[in-house]
C-alpha cells in the first residue's frame, strides 16, 4: 500500500529537523524552506511536473538546480533526494510539517484571533501572552480576523482546539437552556 | 388554562440568573474526506472510538478508526452538506438514545427520533447504545416460558424468557410473520416487545405497524425502523438502538422481547461501512470483527438474576439464507452464538404448511426447561413422531402395500402436519394448545379426515370452552395436565358428534 502524503512528509520533515537542529541551523534552513516553499506556491503545478515520469529527466534536473542554487547543503541534500526519490510533490507538506516541529520545540503556537472589533497591538499582545500562560507554552503568535456577526467577545482558533467567548455563542447556549 | 406571563418570566429569569458565562473549549478537526456515510478528519488527536462527533452543519457522527494521522466517522445522517475542509468538534459523549416508557407504541429511527408524527419522545432518560451484556454473576437461567402463540414453536422449539432463538429461512417463507404472531400474543403477558426493522421496506414496515395497531399490540411495542434509504451506520446501529431501549426495562425487572428483523441486512450494512473505511475484508468481504458484531449483540439479551430484578430480555434475531444455505457465513456465525434456530422451509411454506417450521432442523437448547408441564407431557414424543413420519413418507410413495402399523403412522403423521399449521395472526392460548395436542398424541384425530383437523380443533375449542372449562381453567393455573380421565372423556364425548365434512361426489 502506498503510504499517504501525512506519513511520507512526517518522516522527511523528522530527519531533517534532527540533523539540523544538531547543526544548530534552524532558524537558517527554516527561512530557506519557506522561501521554497512560496516558489511552489507561485507556481502551481511545479511539483507535479518534477515528480511526473513523462518528463526528460535532464529537462528537470535544470529546474532542480535552479531551486538550489544559493542554498545551504543540508536544503540542497534535502531537495535532491527528495526529487530523486521522486516525492517533488510532497514537499510543500515535508516543509509544513518541518514547520510544525520547529513551533512544537520552541513551544510556541500559532492561532487566529476573531473578534467583533478590530483590537489593537497592545489587546493583541496582552491575549497572547494570557493564551500562552493559558496553554502552557512560551509564546503565542495571533492572527487577528474581524467578524462582527459575533456581536462581541472573542474565538481564538488553533489547529486542533477552539477557545470561543463570543457572545454569540452564549446567546446560543442560553436558547438551548431555556428550549431543553 | 391560561398562561400565566408573570410565572412564565419568573422562571425565565431564574434560569438566566443561574447562567454562568463560561468559555467554551473544543476540540477541533478538519474533513479531509466525504463520502458514502463515512469522513475522514485531520486532528481530534484525543477522540475516543466510539466517540460522537458534531460536524459544522449540526449532523453528528462516531468515531470509528483511530488512525496515525486521521480518524475515520461514521455519519448519522445527511453527509451530502459536509464538505472537505469543514471543522468536526469533540462532544465528550459517547452515542446514547432515549429510553424509557415514552417510547411505547412509537416508531422511531435508530437515534431515537420519531417518525410516527406524534411528536417529541417526552423522555429525559437515555443510554449509551453499546453496553457490555450482563456478566455470569448477574445471569439465571432460563425458567419462564415465553409463549409465541404458535404451535409449531411452543410444542417443538419452546423458547424461554431471556433465551435467543435464530429465525433462519429464505425470503418469503414467514419470518416476520412469526414475528409480529408472536409480539401479538404478548397481550396482557406483562411483556413489552421491540421490532427493529433493519433495512426493511419503509411500506413493509408500515404495514406491520397497522397490523400491530389493528390487534391492540402497539400499546407495548417499540418500532425501530431503519430504511433501505437511510445510509449504512443507520443500519448498522439500529439493533444496537433497540438493544440500549430494551436493556432500560429489563434492568428495572420487566420482560422484554426484541426482534433482530433482520441481521444479514445489518451484516451487509457493516461491510459496506467497513470497506469504506478501508478495514481489510475477510470471509465474503465481511470485515473480521463481524462475529464480535452479532456475538455482543445477542449476549445482551439474558435472564436476570433476582438479585437484578429478575428482568428478561429474549431476543429473536433474524437471518436470511439464499436458497436454504446455511453453511454460508453469517447463518453460521448467527446458529452458533444463538440457543438455537427455528429453521423455515421454502418447500414446505409453497405446500401449504404454514408455519413453515421445519421440525427436524429446528432445536431449542435452553426453551424446554420452560416448557410448562402440561406442554411437556403432550409434546413430548410429537418430535420423534415427525421425524418417523417424514422418513416413512418418502418410502410410502413407492406403492401402497403397507402393513397395518406403517399405514397408522402415515395417518398420524399427515395429521400431525395438519395440527401444526396455523392461520397468520391468530395466536393460540397455551391451554388450547394442550388441549389439541393432547387429542392428537392420544389418537382421538387418527379417524378425522385430513381435511377436517383445522374445523374439529376450532369446534373442540369452542366445546371445551363452553362444557369443560374447568380443564382449561386447570392447565392455565396449575401448569399441570389435568386428569387423563377427565381429558378422555371431555374429547371422546366431542368427537362422537363431530360431523365430518360430506364429500360431494360421495
Amino acid at each position: 500500500m502506498s503510504l499517504d502524503k501525512t506519513t511520507i512528509a512526517k518522516r522527511y520533515a523528522k530527519a531533517l529537523f534532527e540533523i539540523v537542529s544538531e547543526n544548530g541551523q534552524l532558524e537558517e534552513t527554516r527561512s530557506e524552506l519557506n522561501q521554497i516553499r512560496n516558489v511552489f506556491t507561485d507556481n502551481k503545478g511545479l511539483g507535479k511536473i518534477l515528480t511526473d515520469k513523462g518528463l526528460e529527466q535532464t529537462h528537470k534536473q535544470g529546474i532542480i538546480d535552479i531551486l538550489v542554487k544559493d542554498a545551504s547543503t543540508s536544503v540542497q541534500n534535502l531537495i535532491k533526494m527528495t526529487f530523486d526519490y521522486g516525492r517533488m510533490d510532497d514537499l510543500t507538506a515535508i516543509i509544513d510539517e518541518f514547520n510544525d516541529m520547529c513551533d512544537l520545540s520552541e513551544q510556541l503556537v500559532r492561532a487566529r484571533v476573531i473578534s467583533a472589533i478590530p483590537l489593537s497591538d497592545e489587546q493583541l499582545n496582552r491575549m497572547a501572552d494570557n493564551f500562552a500562560h493559558r496553554l502552557n507554552v512560551k509564546k503565542v503568535i495571533l492572527d487577528s480576523e474581524v467578524d462582527d456577526s459575533i456581536i462581541g467577545g472573542a474565538i481564538i482558533k488553533t489547529d486542533s482546539l477552539i477557545y470561543d467567548g463570543s457572545i454569540q455563542t452564549q446567546i446560543n447556549q442560553i436558547r438551548q437552556r431555556l428550549i431543553g | 388554562m391560561s398562561i400565566k406571563a408573570e410565572e412564565i418570566s419568573a422562571l425565565i429569569k431564574q434560569q438566566l440568573e443561574n447562567y454562568q458565562a463560561e468559555l467554551n473549549v473544543e476540540e477541533t478537526g478538519t474533513v479531509t474526506y466525504v463520502g458514502d456515510g463515512i469522513a475522514r478528519a485531520h486532528g481530534l488527536n484525543n477522540a475516543l472510538s466510539g466517540e460522537l462527533l458534531e460536524f459544522s452543519n449540526g449532523v453528528y457522527g462516531m468515531v470509528q478508526n483511530l488512525e496515525s494521522n486521521d480518524v475515520g466517522i461514521v455519519i448519522m445522517g445527511n453527509y451530502d452538506e459536509i464538505h472537505e475542509g469543514d471543522t468536526v468538534k469533540r462532544t465528550g459523549r459517547i452515542m446514547e438514545v432515549p429510553v424509557g416508557d415514552a417510547l411505547i407504541g412509537r416508531v422511531v429511527n435508530p437515534l431515537g427520533e420519531p417518525l410516527d408524527g406524534k411528536g417529541a419522545i417526552q423522555t429525559t432518560k437515555t443510554r449509551p447504545v453499546e453496553h457490555k451484556a450482563p456478566g455470569v454473576m448477574q445471569r439465571k437461567s432460563v425458567d419462564q416460558p415465553l409463549q409465541t402463540g404458535i404451535k409449531a414453536i411452543d410444542a417443538l422449539v419452546p423458547i424461554g424468557r431471556g433465551q435467543r432463538e435464530l429465525i433462519i429461512g429464505d425470503r418469503k417463507t414467514g419470518k416476520t410473520s412469526i414475528a409480529i404472531d408472536t409480539i401479538l400474543n404478548q397481550k396482557d403477558q406483562d411483556m413489552i416487545c421491540i421490532y427493529v426493522a433493519i433495512g426493511q421496506k419503509e411500506s413493509t414496515v408500515r404495514t406491520q405497524v397497522e397490523t400491530l395497531n389493528r390487534f391492540g399490540a402497539m400499546d407495548y411495542t417499540i418500532v425501530i425502523s431503519a430504511g433501505p434509504s437511510e445510509p449504512a451506520p443507520m443500519l448498522y446501529l439500529a439493533p444496537y438502538a433497540g438493544a440500549a431501549m430494551g436493556e432500560e426495562f429489563m434492568y428495572n425487572g420487566k420482560h422484554v422481547l426484541i426482534v433482530y428483523d433482520d441481521l444479514s441486512k445489518q451484516a451487509d450494512a457493516y461491510r459496506e461501512l467497513s470497506l469504506i473505511l478501508r478495514r481489510p475484508p475477510g470471509r465474503e468481504a465481511y470485515p473480521g470483527d463481524i462475529f464480535y458484531t452479532h456475538s455482543r449483540l445477542l449476549e445482551r439479551a439474558a435472564k436476570l438474576s433476582d438479585d437484578l430484578g429478575g428482568g428478561s430480555m429474549t431476543a429473536l434475531p433474524f437471518v436470511e439464507t439464499k436458497a436454504g444455505d446455511v453453511s454460508a457465513y453469517i447463518p453460521t456465525n448467527v446458529i452458533s452464538i444463538t440457543d438455537g434456530q427455528v429453521f423455515l422451509d421454502s418447500d414446505y411454506f409453497k405446500s401449504g404448511v404454514r408455519p413453515a417450521i421445519d421440525a427436524g432442523t429446528s432445536v431449542s437448547r435452553v426453551g424446554g426447561d420452560a416448557q410448562i408441564k402440561a406442554m411437556k407431557k403432550v409434546a413430548g414424543t410429537l418430535r420423534l413422531d415427525l421425524a418417523s413420519y417424514r422418513e416413512l413418507e418418502s418410502f410410502a410413495q413407492f406403492g401402497s402395500d403397507l402393513d397395518k402399523s406403517t399405514q397408522a403412522k402415515l395417518a398420524r403423521g399427515r395429521r400431525t402436519v395438519e395440527v401444526l399449521k396455523q392461520p397468520l395472526h391468530q395466536p393460540l392460548s397455551v391451554e388450547n394448545q394442550v388441549v389439541i395436542l393432547y387429542a392428537l398424541t392420544h389418537g382421538f384425530l387418527d379417524t378425522v379426515p385430513v381435511d377436517d383437523i383445522q374445523r374439529f380443533q376450532d369446534e373442540l375449542f369452542n366445546f371445551v370452552a363452553s362444557n369443560n372449562k374447568e380443564l382449561t381453567d386447570e392447565i392455565r393455573e396449575t401448569k399441570q395436565l389435568p386428569d387423563t380421565d377427565k381429558m378422555d372423556a371431555a374429547i371422546k364425548s366431542f368427537a362422537e358428534h363431530f360431523q365430518p365434512t360430506k364429500k360431494e361426489d360421495d
